[in-house]
Order: structure tokens, then C-alpha cells, then sequence
């Protein structure tokens, strides 16, 4: 009898989970893609039931259910910082209250109204340890020693971790706590420039290359800095501490101006959009400074120059390339998913190291599986019509991109992490710059000021683009950007970000139907292929073919392209 | 859409037509996606692509508010107001632990959605109407946004106007449709029965998310009581001193601190 260990990550961020079973990866799921709520950080009750139904899993046959943190810990902190002065605080004090009996605590609570199983079967991860687990599992060899940071914005009452993982042994080296967050200080930015915590970071990133950082000193003398290889700001800056709904203060307003709004992003030539980019370009500079202090740092201390960096802030993939590019280090793995969402992975794999030790499971980037036996296929019929190939699969697809077409995929085996790496992909070629514009812009209705990622096989990589050796297996899963060379600016302009960078990712004979359709469409001249995530800004990704159906028709996107065929969308 | 609206007159002369503009959004999401479910889960394929069919048009119709949310910010509030999804839970638009389909059989469901579309479409032709008394502010507003963002797809009012009667063409399909649908396949007294109690409930349910100033002085009392009987136990709270560390054992692995 099959035996299972599921890892659960949820109450703040994307919830998900994680399937375990013999020391396998079976599958990842967010809660968001089964109920369609952008960002559903509730406990994932829809996913847990789709997955016991799924795989038909029996209470008997779990060995262990794991949550990626100590809830306790992670709550106490905040109310503890609230209490400290609770007039001033006074709304903070109230929320947390409120999640004494909603949030985390009530974990195992929520748990037990879909599963019966006995608590000592419930187990609780330290926060950061999920991360850093997350982090040794997509690493190139885990046999390897490594400096472990995890960095995010609060996590058991904790902002940031040093680890250090020697065999068998994972070592605490330092931890910084709350409120000294850069996590949290990203996101107080990332707010005032009018974007949504924990989705917009990755556009204030975006948005940073299109300014001059003209506060970056000022951030770094005055809000934040690093003393004794401590984190530490100033806390009259912000009001995360004090507010649930607000993160900066009237100080911080009074300083850097009027909070941005969507609205003034439309218009690049604006002193607004000029205004807002500075400020971006100084937070993300800053950002990049306070991280390179931290890690050169500790690799002086440690001698250890294979880092692993996990935790939200590992998300921001300029700071990656950054990093990887240090002198001070030798190797770079970023996570697939090294937020919160990924931290299912990690909670999971400590379940299945405290019940067979230090022990990690096969490597698996694509562990996901179809979630179509609902569908009934009469009604599939009547969604989509398959077209009749005269040749293979790639011929037909690479001839549709080459007369411009959009192409939306829906490939069996989902992809671990936030990023579309082909399977749930709208692609098109790389070269035409009407069409890569018409999906960013009209279609996935993006910010202008982000740029689209590229896709091309890992042979070709260096004649575009240049990196540091020991860091690239990340772009198999676009854990960071990569400098683009001249080829790639004057052949490909849509694919590179204002800063002449590019989130790549490569694709290795591992991939076989994107591998064998690059190598088609290079007959064509087209070596690169435009891939972005498989929604609406704004929506999860897709899950099954009912949200493709609905996805292509308010894209208005004709051609599906599944593992047993092409298909054309229909009227209904 | 078929859940609560805060509406009403004061939202739209004080602020707001974008805190409106984003509880109809919101609405009209949680709609979209409930339909959706429903038709992933139902049965019957024809009902399936129904409620496949009224889950584009919310999703639609999300659409034209999300993008009036952005167009209705003016430049020199304060306040802003965004879309952000994961408030669907938070304002109460849906459940956290099922959708609708899940709690309701398929006749109960459609009367629901009967019942709270016909709501839905009263309070749209109640903004319509509000948004013509108030016409030359709204009007104003448009003015402003046409000419600052001409790029933008909402041109003129008049735009804006078509697009809600559109809207309320729709929400009356919607209702007109599911009612038929349960009035075909529930019993007279039990459809009557059902009808009565999704009126009545959905009123409640109006009365109560609408409650926001009652609700603001109870957690200004609830908090002081709080305050004033955990102060005393703050330092029991301080975990700084409790070690975090990575134990490979059931025990540590089994406490929540």
C-alpha cells in the first residue's frame, strides 16, 4: 500500500500543496489555480480534497501531514511587536486577534474538516527550514556542503535565516527578526508605487530599470541598513507594524511624494512614470546592495562559496543575476519557487526526512499531472475541435508561429513554480515584434514596462546570452536574468528588458516536444520563442481545459496545443 | 452577480464611485468563478455549457468595472482603491471552505442564482439611475479620464452608459434563465419555499455587510477590552529566546512553537 506525505503551505501568501509518495514527487498544486482567486492564501481545502480524490488517497495510507511553519511563532512575534504599544498599534492588536482564530493556529483545525487523521500524524515545519529544504532539493548535487540564505518578509517571527548545510546537518549560522525585514521593506515599496503586496514586487523590478536610483543612498543611510551583519530600519518609516492594510508611514510619504496608482504607468514620456521609475530603481538598488553586504559577509565567515538563496526575496531575479555575478561565490541555486507557494516542497520533504532521515526525493521539475476527469468528452468536443495533421505535431505548430500565431499550451506534467516553463505557456516567435506585442499588451494586458521571457535550447544560449557558468541550470525554471548580448538586441528587441537583460529559460533535451519545436522553427530563423504564463494578468495560471477554454476565448486565442494534438477552440 | 453589493446613496456622493466600481467588480468575480465550478462539476453537459456561457459574461462584466476602477481614480485622492482578487473572502463574496455548487443541489442553486440575479440587476438600474441624477459629476469625471487617457477604451459616458444596460440586460437573462430552469424541475410550494428564502436572506445578508459603522464602533470596544486583558501577558509572548533549529525528530516536529 502506497504511502503519502503531503506538505502544506498556507495563510499568507499563494497557498499550496505538495505530494510525497516513496520518495517521489508526485505533484504540486496551488490553491489558486483550482479556485481562480488570484493570491488564495486561505487553507487549500478545494486542492486538498481534488488531491485525496485524485489519487484516491486513503486517511491510512498518509504517514504524515506538514505545515511550513510553527504557527504559534510566526503569530506570537507580531502580537508580541503590537502589544509593545498597544495604543498606537491598536489595529494591529485587533488583527491579530482576529487571527488567533482564523490564521495559522486554526491549521490543524481546518485540516481535520477534510481529513480525520490522528495529530501526532500533524507535523509543523520551522518556516525557514521549509525554505531552505526547497532550496537544497533543486540544487545541481545535494550531496554538496552550502551557505543557505532565506530571506522573505516574516516567517515564524523571523526575517532572516543563515544557514549552513554541512553532510548531513543543516547549521544555523545567523537569524535577523521582526520587524528588520527586507522582505517587508521591498513591500512597503512595492505598495506605495500602487502596485498588490506579494504579485507586484516583480513589477516594481521590472519598473526599477526604467530610473535613476536617486534615493538608494538615502534608503541605505536613513530606512535601512546593516550593522554587525544585522538588518535593521528604521521603523518610523513604515507602518506594517501598526497597520494591517498599510505598510508606509506619513514620514515615508512625506519623503517620496504621492503613492503611485495603476493609471500613471500608461504614459512612459510622464514626470510621473519618471518619478515613480526612480523611486523603483533606488528600492531595487538598494535591495541589491544590502544583499551583496549579507552574503559577502558570510562567505567570508563560513568559507562556504556554494549558496543557495531561497525565501521570497529570491523571486526577484535581477538580485539573483546580481548575485551569481559576485566574485565571492562559486555557485548560485535559486528554487523554482523560492517564496512562500514552494515552501509546500520543503515542509513535505521534512516530513519525509523525520520519518527516514536526512533524505531527499528524486528531482522532478514538472511533477504535476492532468486534472481533466471531469470534463466529460462530449463537452470537451463541443469546447474544441482537433485539427488533422499531415505531418508531426512540430511541423504544424512551428508553421503556425511562423505565420504570427499565438499558440496556447496545455502539456501533461505541470511545472513546479510561478513561472510558465512550456507546459501551461502562451508562446509565439521571438522575432516578430508586432505579434510579441500584441500578446503582451492587448492580450495578457501586462504594464508596459515588462518585458516578455524568451525560450531556446540550451545549444544556442551562447550566442544571445552570457552568464555565469556554475549558476545556469536556474534558468531551466527562469530563476534569474541573464545579460543579453548585441545578436539578441538587433534580431530579437521584444525579448529584452530596457536594462539589455532577459529572464531566459533553456531548454535541454529533457523537454522533448519544446527541444524538437525550437529545432523546427530554426529551419525557419526563428531560434527563439517568446513563452509567458498561460493567463490573464491578474488570473492564475490555467488548471484544466475548461479554464484553457475560457482563458483563449477572453484572449481571443484560436489554437491549443496539447500533448495528443492541436486543437482550434470552438463557438459555444 | 449574485452576492452583496455595498450600495448605497451615500458611497456614491461621498467617494466613491470607485469603491462602488470595485465592490460590483468583486461581485461580479466571485460570480464568474462560482460559475465556473459549477461548470466543471455539473452533469449534464448542456447545463454545463450554460453556466460556462454566464461565467464569460461575468467575467466580462468584471472586466468593465475593474477597468472603471482604474478610470474613475482621481489624481488627487489619497485613497487607493485596487482589485485585488483574495478580497473575495475577505468581504464575504464567498465562501472559504466551498463553493456554492458543492453546498446546494443543482435545483437550490439555480434558484439562488435566479433569486440574487434579480437583485443584482435591481441594484444595477439603481447605480444607472443614481449615475444620472449625479450625471454631470460622473460626466465630469469621464471628461477628465477621456482627456488624460485617451488611449484608454472608455471613451465617452455614453459608453459607459450602453455598457451598463448591456450589463442589465444580461443579469436579467441570467435570472430569467435559472428560475425557468427551477420552476421546470422543483416542485410549486418548494420553489416558492426556496424563492422566499434566498429573498429574504440576501436582504439580511445586504443589512449586515452594510453595517460598517456598527461594525467599526464593536471592534473600537472589542479591542480595548482586548488590550486591557492581554497587556499583562505580553511577555509570555516573547519568543526571541525559544530556539528554532532543525531537529529531525517527531516530538520537535510535532509542536506548534
Amino acid at each position: 500500500m502506497k504511502k503519502y506525505i503531503i506538505g502544506i503551505s498556507a495563510y499568507y501568501h499563494e497557498s499550496s500543496i505538495t505530494l510525497l509518495s516513496e520518495n517521489k514527487l508526485l505533484d504540486y498544486i496551488k490553491e489558486e489555480e483550482v479556485t481562480r482567486v488570484k493570491g488564495d492564501y486561505k487553507f487549500p481545502f478545494q486542492t486538498l480534497k481534488l488531491i485525496i480524490n485524485k489519487y484516491k488517497i486513503k486517511n491510512s495510507q498518509i504517514e504524515a501531514i506538514v505545515f511550513y511553519e510553527k504557527p504559534f511563532l510566526g503569530w506570537s512575534a507580531i502580537t508580541y511587536n503590537a502589544l509593545s504599544s498597544p495604543i498606537k498599534k491598536w489595529k494591529m492588536v485587533l488583527n491579530q486577534f482576529q487571527k488567533f482564530w482564523t490564521g495559522s493556529l486554526s491549521f490543524s483545525s481546518d485540516l481535520l474538516k477534510i481529513i480525520k487523521i490522528p495529530k501526532k500524524k500533524i507535523f509543523y515545519c520551522p518556516h525557514h527550514i521549509s525554505h531552505a529544504l526547497n532550496g537544497i532539493y533543486f540544487t545541481s548535487n545535494q550531496k554538496k556542503n552550502f551557505l543557505i540564505f532565506v530571506i522573505d518578509g516574516i516567517g515564524d517571527g523571523e526575517t532572516m535565516s543563515i544557514f549552513k548545510k554541512i553532510n548531513n546537518e543543516i547549521i544555523t549560522e545567523k537569524k535577523c527578526v521582526y520587524p528588520h525585514s527586507i522582505g517587508l521593506f521591498y513591500s512597503t515599496f512595492t505598495q506605495f508605487l500602487g502596485f498588490n503586496v506579494n504579485e507586484g514586487e516583480s513589477k516594481v523590478m521590472g519598473l526599477a530599470s526604467y530610473g535613476t536610483p536617486i534615493f538608494k543612498d538615502f534608503i541605505l543611510n536613513k530606512i535601512i541598513s546593516i550593522k554587525n551583519d544585522e538588518i535593521l530600519i528604521d521603523e518610523t518609516w513604515f507602518s506594517f507594524t501598526s497597520e494591517p492594510e498599510r505598510s508606509y508611514s506619513e514620514k515615508f510619504e512625506n519623503k517620496f511624494g504621492k503613492p503611485g496608482k495603476l493609471i500613471d504607468y500608461s504614459d512612459f514620456k510622464s514626470d510621473e512614470f519618471a518619478r515613480l521609475a526612480n523611486i523603483a530603481a533606488s528600492v531595487q538598488s538598494a535591495t541589491e546592495e544590502l544583499i551583496k553586504i549579507l552574503i559577502a559577509i558570510f562567505v567570508k565567515k563560513t568559507s562556504i562559496k556554494n549558496i543557495i538563496f531561497s525565501g521570497g526575496v529570491g523571486l526577484n531575479s535581477r538580485v539573483m543575476q546580481i548575485v551569481s555575478e559576485m566574485n565571492e561565490i562559486e555557485e548560485l541555486t535559486v528554487p523554482a519557487s523560492p517564496g512562500d507557494a514552494g515552501s509546500s516542497l520543503g515542509a513535505a520533504i521534512y516530513g519525509n526526512m523525520v520519518l527516514s532521515n536526512f533524505k531527499f526525493p528524486e528531482f522532478e521539475l514538472y511533477p504535476g499531472k492532468f486534472y481533466n476527469e471531469n470534463i466529460q468528452s462530449n463537452i470537451f468536443k463541443r469546447l474544441f475541435k482537433k485539427i488533422e495533421l499531415n505531418n508531426g505535431i512540430e511541423d504544424a505548430v512551428a508553421d503556425l508561429i511562423q505565420k504570427g500565431n499565438i499558440i496556447a499550451t496545455f502539456i501533461n506534467q505541470r511545472e513546479f513554480g510561478p513561472r510558465a516553463l512550456g507546459s501551461r505557456s502562451l508562446i509565439c516567435a521571438g522575432n516578430q515584434n508586432k505579434v510579441v506585442e500584441k500578446l503582451n499588451i492587448e492580450i495578457k494586458k501586462r504594464e508596459k514596462f515588462r518585458p516578455l521571457a524568451p525560450m531556446i535550447r540550451d545549444e544556442n544560449f551562447d550566442k544571445y546570452f552570457s552568464c555565469a557558468n556554475n549558476s545556469k541550470h536556474n534558468l531551466l525554471w527562469m530563476g534569474m536574468t541573464v545579460d543579453v548580448k548585441e545578436e539578441m538586441i538587433n534580431k530579437y528587441p521584444k525579448a529584452v528588458h530596457i536594462d539589455h537583460t532577459s529572464r531566459v529559460q533553456i531548454i535541454n533535451k529533457y523537454n522533448d516536444l519544446f527541444y524538437s519545436l525550437l529545432l523546427k522553427l530554426e529551419q525557419k530563423d526563428v531560434d527563439i520563442l517568446i513563452n509567458t504564463s498561460f493567463n490573464i494578468a491578474g488570473d492564475p495560471m490555467v488548471f484544466d481545459f475548461v479554464d484553457c477554454y475560457t482563458n483563449m476565448k477572453r484572449m481571443d486565442i484560436q489554437y491549443l496545443l496539447a500533448d495528443n494534438g492541436l486543437y482550434k477552440i470552438n463557438s459555444i | 452577480m449574485f452576492k452583496i453589493v455595498n450600495f448605497k446613496k451615500r458611497n456614491v456622493k461621498g467617494l466613491p464611485l470607485q469603491k462602488v466600481c470595485l465592490d460590483f467588480a468583486l461581485a461580479e468575480f466571485s460570480s464568474a468563478i462560482e460559475m465556473l465550478y459549477a461548470s466543471k462539476k455539473v452533469d449534464n453537459p448542456n447545463l454545463a455549457i450554460g453556466f460556462l456561457k454566464h461565467s464569460l459574461d461575468e467575467y466580462r462584466h468584471t472586466n468593465f468595472f475593474k477597468k472603471l476602477i482604474v478610470e474613475s481614480d482621481k489624481s488627487n485622492s489619497k485613497e487607493v482603491l485596487k482589485f485585488v482578487p483574495r478580497l473575495v473572502y475577505s468581504k464575504g463574496f464567498i465562501n472559504e471552505n466551498r463553493f456554492l455548487f458543492d453546498k446546494m443541489k443543482i435545483n437550490e442553486f439555480s434558484v439562488f442564482i435566479g433569486v440574487n440575479e434579480m437583485q443584482a440587476l435591481k441594484i444595477f438600474e439603481k447605480f444607472r439611475d443614481q449615475n444620472l441624477r449625479l450625471e454631470d459629476s460622473i460626466k465630469r469625471e469621464l471628461d477628465n479620464i477621456i482627456k488624460e487617457e485617451s488611449d484608454h477604451s472608455l471613451n465617452t459616458s455614453s459608453i459607459f452608459i450602453n455598457n451598463l444596460s448591456n450589463l442589465i440586460i444580461d443579469e436579467e437573462k441570467h435570472s430569467r434563465l435559472a428560475l425557468q430552469f427551477s420552476k421546470k424541475n422543483i416542485k410549486k410550494m418548494k420553489y416558492k419555499l426556496l424563492y422566499f428564502k434566498y429573498l429574504i436572506s440576501n436582504k439580511l445578508r445586504h443589512f449586515v455587510a452594510n453595517s460598517e459603522f456598527t461594525k467599526k464602533i464593536l471592534s473600537y470596544i472589542i479591542v480595548f477590552f482586548l488590550i486591557l486583558l492581554t497587556f499583562p501577558l505580553k511577555f509570555a509572548l516573547n519568543t526571541k529566546t525559544i530556539s528554532n533549529g532543525f531537529h529531525l525528530d517527531k516530538n520537535d516536529a510535532n509542536l506548534i512553537l
